[in-house]
């Protein structure tokens, strides 16, 4: 909301641009900006001599008397200058908005001294002011004196603050909210006087409500009005708050919704027939609004009808139909205090958020709807003391809410942290219009003022306490002492699972990413996804992400294309997330973490070059696993999979479950990436209760251990876990890994030859050559009967 | 004693020509060895009469000898040693060899710094459910059927009831209701879905750090707004360490929570001077957080009149975009290796 300083200085808040922003932060309304029409350059100036421009045919050359007995010479494009005007002139070396710095200049031949100014020139919103403040320089209407600073008489020279307005404060939609806050604030209470609304006439119009949450519409009649353009303070008021000048109806209209908070409609009275009442529609409706636009209403806008049609949404637009026009002499005046949900809602559909709706979704004080009429009247007596003015019409009795609120003193304390005098709480509410009904000891009773809608309990008056208090006076502690809580009661088993893991795995070298959760249709069945069983948004804002994933393969895939695409050499990642199914209505949630390797693998000690193979990301998995000891087998898989290449495709199986894969990517998968990218994805929920590191120390022989390599040949694609499971079997085998796998000259096609290094070493016993000689013969002999040749080198 | 002379002529002629191990091998061989000219002399003594002067003249010549050869040999030493050390000789001035550390996404980073902090002043943290049901994400917490930010526009919605959780305060309300009654102190960390299109600024997913504390007023410890404001200046000076700021609460309004405030930190560009990233106004919004709404605590089962405390929301993205001075939140969901390598 837009707020004058000007404005708020004639409501008796006179205070620095500063101190300004730091009462109205203070009181919880964020200052976003704030715009300065302030310019000194901007003077009176009296046009004393007029002269067509020798080479032009629209320019005059002006004589103009600045002040201090200056006369300057200024060149004129403007239509309606004439000798004799007072106007806004421009002097040399004034800024005007846009950057536009005003120079001597010559133009055509002749020299120019500055620049008189139209309306629209001087930083407001052209669209806001009428033709005329673009069209025409501006004249004062009376005399003035030259030099003067123009935008003081004109009530420009200002600064506008724009409030960020919390949700619950749309009381303060108006300078007489803002300016109780600060009153407030400021320790200068005004108590409220009572309505003076003297009418001439009964009225003739009756007015119903059909609406239950709607708690009354009302009109009043007016006739024997002149409309015309506003007067030039009016248009720029209006200009300077947002609103566009109409005519001086609406303008005054729209001039008491900004001071009052409550929304004005004014209709020409002869375009209404019969009686007025307020309704929510029940069919579809074309609406054209007094914008000119076509709107579709919907069943359940709410809006108000006369006897045969709708001539307005309810606090959001008047009909283009019976809109205040240049040919209106009686007009009806409309105040309700509509439902606030569906003015939201009919404001929304319609994708028009209008000064009166944003007013309209928040309840409106029942109160303030006489002080409009007040206003309203008084304003439109100014314009034209003949007009007659009719009784108001009510559908309904008003039913203001008495709210009242027990105020426990301790309880500030418990609140705030802070000890506050109970007179100083005391004079806080009074000051924000809560009445004291009642003290009984720490025990204050307040009435809730008509305004209030977001009051309902005791800490809502401590906040309004805190406001004023200033949460800034609040002293921070140097340190919290004592603010440990004994027992620890949250099990965080799977937080645990997920901040270790990821130190295991980046200890391997796999960077953590973390990507969108959402993803394609497309991906979902491409990743093997359950259709049936997948999340799926209503709305969401995109095809691509409208499903919540099963899989994080795609998402790593995106990333590692991403890198390729920006000559990246290597995509080596990993990422661990929740995944979520919905199963027979039940949302189930499990987590997994998947990897990517894929590109080229560089040794940097060694500068060998590699390309990232099956094995890097089968060794990520095992290395996982081993770090929980966690028992399990990598295997071929039966599965099929549109990702994966089912020549290079293994299954993790734990317990006889399969719990994840590893997997090199299907050529036709993700086809844009050219590289070789190897997967793997393993579910953690399925092995939960086993991702637990318990450490327990083994015995370390002082023995140094024994090394010794051993060749087997083998055809390709053996499966080795018969060779793996013979040396499980080995007393003093230690741990062994491959050296070489050879496949060329010397062995025959078909065939390779793996040589394993292989470590033993004894705690209990001293290891002696013939004890490791005693186990390789067992593994060659073991190895021999299950078909394996041994290569004696 | 002529062949004194001779011996030390001809000693010098071949030292003089001794360059390497091998020679100079050859020359103590020569002189000094078993069969050597020195040793040579002694042969003779047995036809010399004054037998101790002449004892006494061959070792002064060995003496005199062997100092020069000493001499010699260190030399030769010193050029050998010098030669095999110039062999190991390098460009000092190359590039060194860089390891390539394994990198956490930014976000996920500053996520566990800010967990550290936390963990650090007595917190659990505390996880749920990223598919949220109304009733958690909103009804839970003080936002009846009708507000703003339960429109169709501005949440995804999975049915009815169901939906992708727009903050983490839904673990809040489950832990509630799960403890009620019970001394609380638990942040909640964890992704949440907004209906916003993605831009520098927005995006539609983000993560948050909600923290919750809740203690019987009866307790010897108070949660109070005073507390509240302790955590988060410990908070913002600890995550922004090194920087000189200052924290600023200011009044605000959140459904669950009353008093409610915002917490700004000077603004890091500008530095508190006014700049157009801040508005002019010299601070940085980071958090937001508050009491607990009594409504909050009665919906979750506790007595909201003998129980009191404080919460707060921390966008993660926020923070990880001003510490690093980042400019565009889609950065850190896009992970180009060039970026995250940074941090």
């Amino acid at each position: 909301m837009l707020i004058s300083q000007n404005e708020l200085k004639k409501h008796g808040i006179d205070l620095s641009i500063k101190e300004l922003e730091d009462k109205l932060i203070q009181l919880g309304h964020e200052v976003e900006g704030v715009t300065s029409y302030k310019n000194d350059k901007l003077v009176v100036g009296l046009i004393v001599a007029v002269q067509a421009h020798e080479n032009s045919d629209h320019l005059n050359v002006c004589q103009v008397d600045i002040g201090h007995g200056e006369v300057v010479q200024i060149v004129c494009g403007a239509p309606n200058v004439e000798q004799g005007q007072f106007v806004i002139v421009a002097l040399v070396g004034c800024i005007l908005p846009g950057d536009f710095k005003i120079k001597k200049s010559k133009i055509r031949g002749e020299s120019s001294f500055g620049m008189i100014c139209a309306i629209s020139e001087l930083g407001l919103d052209e669209n806001l002011l009428i033709k005329e403040d673009s069209a025409n320089i501006y004249v004062f209407s009376t005399p003035q004196t030259p030099g003067d600073n123009a935008l003081e008489l004109i009530n420009l020279f200002d600064n506008v603050l724009d409030l960020s307005l919390t949700a619950n404060r749309g009381d303060c939609l108006s300078y007489v909210g803002i300016v109780r806050d600060l009153r407030g604030l400021l320790d200068i209470k005004k108590e409220i006087g009572d309505f003076d609304i003297i009418t001439d006439k009964h009225a003739s119009i009756t007015v119903v409500n059909n609406d239950d949450k709607t708690a009354f519409l009302s009109v009043m009649e007016i006739n024997n009005i002149f409309v015309k353009d506003s007067s030039i303070k009016m248009r720029i008021f209006l200009a300077k708050h947002g609103i566009k000048s109409q005519n001086n109806i609406v303008d005054i209209a729209n001039y008491v919704m900004l001071q009052t908070g409550v929304p004005v409609h004014t209709y020409d009275a002869k375009k209404i027939s019969g009686n007025l009442e307020v309704d929510t529609l029940s069919h579809q409706e074309e609406f054209i609004g007094l914008d000119e636009k076509t709107y579709n209403l919907q069943p359940g806008n709410l809006v108000v009808k006369d006897t045969d049609k709708t001539i307005s949404i309810a606090c959001v637009l008047g009909s283009n139909e019976t809109k205040v026009t240049s040919e209106t002499v009686d007009i009806i005046l409309e105040i309700g205090v509509f439902d606030p949900i569906k003015v939201r809602k009919s404001a929304n559909i319609l994708g028009n958020k209008t000064a009166a709706s944003i007013r309209g979704e928040k309840n409106i004080d029942q109160m303030a709807c006489f002080s409009a009429y007040e206003l309203f009247i008084s304003l439109i007596r100014q314009e034209n003391n003949d007009v007659i003015i009719h009784d108001i019409v009510l559908s309904n009795e008003l039913e203001i809410h008495s709210n009242l609120i027990k105020l426990d003193v301790n309880e500030v304390f418990l609140v705030l942290g802070i000890k506050l005098e109970i007179s100083e709480i005391k004079k806080i509410l009074d000051n924000l219009h809560f009445d004291l009904i009642e003290e009984n000891e720490n025990i204050l009773t307040y009435l809730v003022p008509s305004w209030r809608f977001d009051i309902f309990n005791d800490h809502d008056l401590i906040e309004e306490v805190v406001r004023v208090y200033s949460m800034e006076n609040i002293s921070v502690q140097d340190v919290l002492v004592n603010f440990n809580l004994k027992n620890k009661i949250i099990n965080n088993k799977k937080v645990n699972i997920e901040r270790d893991l990821e130190q295991v795995v980046l200890n391997l070298g796999l960077n953590q990413v973390t990507t969108y959760s959402l993803i394609s249709e497309d991906e979902l069945l491409m990743g093997n996804g359950d259709i049936t069983k997948a999340i799926k948004l209503m709305m969401p804002l995109s095809n691509l992400r409208s499903y919540y994933r099963q899989s994080m393969i795609s998402s790593l895939l995106d990333v590692a294309k991403y890198n390729f695409d920006r000559q990246a050499k290597q995509v080596n990642i990993f990422e661990i997330g929740n995944i979520y199914t919905l199963v027979n209505k039940e949302v189930i949630e499990e987590y997994k973490i998947a990897g990517i390797l894929g590109g080229i693998k560089e040794d940097f000690y060694t500068n060998k070059v590699t390309n990232y193979d099956f094995y890097d990301a089968k060794g990520v998995v095992e290395e996982i696993l081993d770090n929980y000891k966690i028992k399990y087998s990598i295997i071929p898989t039966s599965n099929i999979s549109k990702q994966i290449n089912p020549f290079v495709h293994a299954d993790v199986v734990v317990d006889n479950k399969v719990i994840g894969f590893i997997g090199l990517k299907h050529v036709n998968y993700y086809k844009k990436i050219k590289q070789q990218v190897f997967m793997f994805e393993l579910n953690l929920s399925m092995i939960e209760d086993k991702l637990i590191r318990k450490i327990t120390y083994e015995k370390v022989s002082t023995n140094p251990s024994v090394t010794r390599d051993l060749t087997f040949l083998c055809p390709k694609n053996q499966n080795y876990l018969e060779l793996i499971e013979i040396f499980h079997k080995i007393k003093y085998l230690d741990t062994y890994q491959i050296k070489d796998i050879y496949i060329g000259e010397n062995i025959i096609d078909g065939m390779q030859a793996i040589t394993f290094s292989m470590v033993f070493t004894a705690n209990e016993v001293t290891l002696t050559g013939v004890l490791v000689d005693e186990s390789v013969e067992k593994i060659i002999k073991q190895a021999i009967e299950k078909g394996y040749e041994f290569n004696k080198e | 004693m002529k062949k004194f002379e001779e011996i030390r002529e001809q000693f010098k002629l071949k030292i003089n020509n001794v360059n390497n191990h091998q020679s100079l091998k050859e020359l103590k061989v020569e002189f000094f060895g078993k069969k050597g000219l020195i040793t040579g002399l002694m042969s003779e003594m047995k036809n010399i009469e004054d037998k101790k002067s002449y004892g006494q003249a061959i070792n002064d010549l060995k003496c005199e000898l062997m100092a020069q050869y000493n001499i010699v040999e260190q030399e030769i030493n010193e050029v050998l040693l010098n030669e095999q050390l110039k062999k190991d000789a390098i460009d000092v001035t190359l590039p060194g060899r860089k390891n390539k550390p394994a990198k956490q996404n930014i976000l996920l980073k500053t996520a566990r710094e800010i967990e550290m902090i936390f963990i650090e002043m007595g917190y659990e943290i505390a996880i749920g459910p990223e598919v949220e049901t109304d009733f958690y994400n909103f009804e839970a917490l003080n936002l009846d059927k009708n507000h703003p930010a339960r429109d169709m526009q501005d949440t995804f919605y999975i049915n009815e009831h169901l939906l992708l959780r727009t903050h983490t305060s839904g673990i809040q309300s489950r832990t509630l209701q799960a403890n009620a009654n019970k001394d609380l102190k638990i942040i909640c960390p964890g992704k949440v879905y907004r209906r916003d299109d993605d831009d520098a600024t927005h995006s539609h997913q983000f993560m948050q750090i909600e923290g919750l504390v809740v203690i019987n007023k009866k307790q010897n410890i108070s949660a109070s707004m005073r507390e509240l404001k302790t955590t988060l200046s410990i908070f913002a000076n600890k995550i922004f360490a090194g920087e000189d700021l200052e924290v600023r609460f200011r009044q605000s309004f959140f459904p669950f929570t009353e008093p409610s405030v915002e917490v700004d930190i000077t603004c890091s560009r500008c530095k508190g001077s006014g700049c157009n990233f801040c508005k002019q106004t010299g601070f940085i919004e980071v958090l937001g957080a508050g009491v607990i709404h009594k409504n909050v605590l009665k919906i979750a089962g506790y007595d909201e009149d003998e129980y009191v405390g404080f919460a707060f929301g921390i966008g993660v993205e926020r923070i990880a975009l001003l510490k690093h001075n980042i400019d565009d939140i889609r950065h850190l969901y896009i992970n180009d290796e060039r970026f995250n390598k940074q941090f």
